[in-house]
């Protein structure tokens, strides 16, 4: 269908997702979605990256507590790290579109007041999921949740996204949320 | 017509062919396109895809961009 359609390469998954041994994402198409509504400026998608960036970065902190492995912790803590480099490189992107002259205290404020609006709450699903993680494994297949619903957020804001700009920004966040899936993805492995 | 027919003039990609495609390529660069039914794209998916069921790909085809390598399951 899509190859009499101009389409220049067109491939099918072999098995499909059966046969794919990643992690996967799910829920319906909207979910998430109640945050953006598609004519969103680069600002409010930098706030919205930012606050998910900055869940993330608490997760990874507050398993770096918890027991578990030495290789995992240093894992956790590298990733949590990236997050925090994540946070910044938002920072400086939003000061670089803003005109306005930004302070990284009035830029959370903003980020707070929109993440509580959409009702993401990233202590909460922390606090509720701490009582499952018993090893490593846990964390890990946790951390890996997450990684790959955010990838799969960032995916789906930046097909709704009409600005080149908004697009270009979440597409590359989803890369590098692949990046730390692959990398958690080996790690698990080594268990 | 059935799923085979329609896919028959893909190029199959195994398991492995498509890790290392993904891996490699970054994401916005190609479309991982989910042709299955919405229960089934909600239950698990490959983090990225983007949502077309079968029977409606023909009338949504403007939603994808042809230049774009695309990876449909």
């Amino acid at each position: 269908m899509l190859t009499g359609q101009g389409f220049k390469q067109v491939y099918n998954l072999k098995g499909g997702i059966a046969a794919w041994q990643g992690q996967p994402a799910a829920g319906p198409p909207e979910i998430g979605m109640m945050l953006v509504k598609g004519d969103e400026t680069p600002q409010d998608i930098i706030c919205l990256a930012y606050g998910l960036e900055e869940g993330l970065r608490k997760f990874y902190t507050a398993a770096t507590q918890m027991a578990i492995e030495a290789e995992v912790i240093k894992v956790l803590s590298q990733l949590a790290e990236i997050e925090e480099r994540h946070k910044q490189r938002l920072f400086d992107l939003y000061k670089a579109i803003d005109a306005a002259d930004t302070t990284i205290e009035s830029f959370e404020n903003k980020v707070n007041s929109e993440l509580m609006e959409g009702g993401f709450d990233p202590d909460k699903l922390l606090e509720s999921s701490k009582p499952a993680f018993k090893n490593a494994t846990d964390v890990l297949s946790f951390a890996m949740m997450l990684e790959a619903q955010g990838m799969d957020l960032y995916m789906r804001y930046a097909d709704k996204s009409e600005d080149a700009q908004v697009k270009e920004i979440l597409y590359k966040m989803a890369d590098e949320e692949k990046t730390h899936l692959k990398s958690l993805g080996d790690l698990f492995e080594k268990l | 017509m059935g799923i085979r027919d329609i896919f028959s003039t893909f190029t199959n990609m195994d398991t492995e062919q498509f890790q290392s495609f993904i891996d490699t390529n970054q994401e916005g660069n190609f479309t991982l396109l989910d042709v299955r039914q919405p229960v089934e794209y909600e239950g698990a998916r490959i983090p990225g895809s983007q949502l077309i069921p079968l029977p409606t790909l023909n009338e949504r085809l403007q939603e994808l961009d042809p230049e774009k390598p695309v990876i449909a399951y």
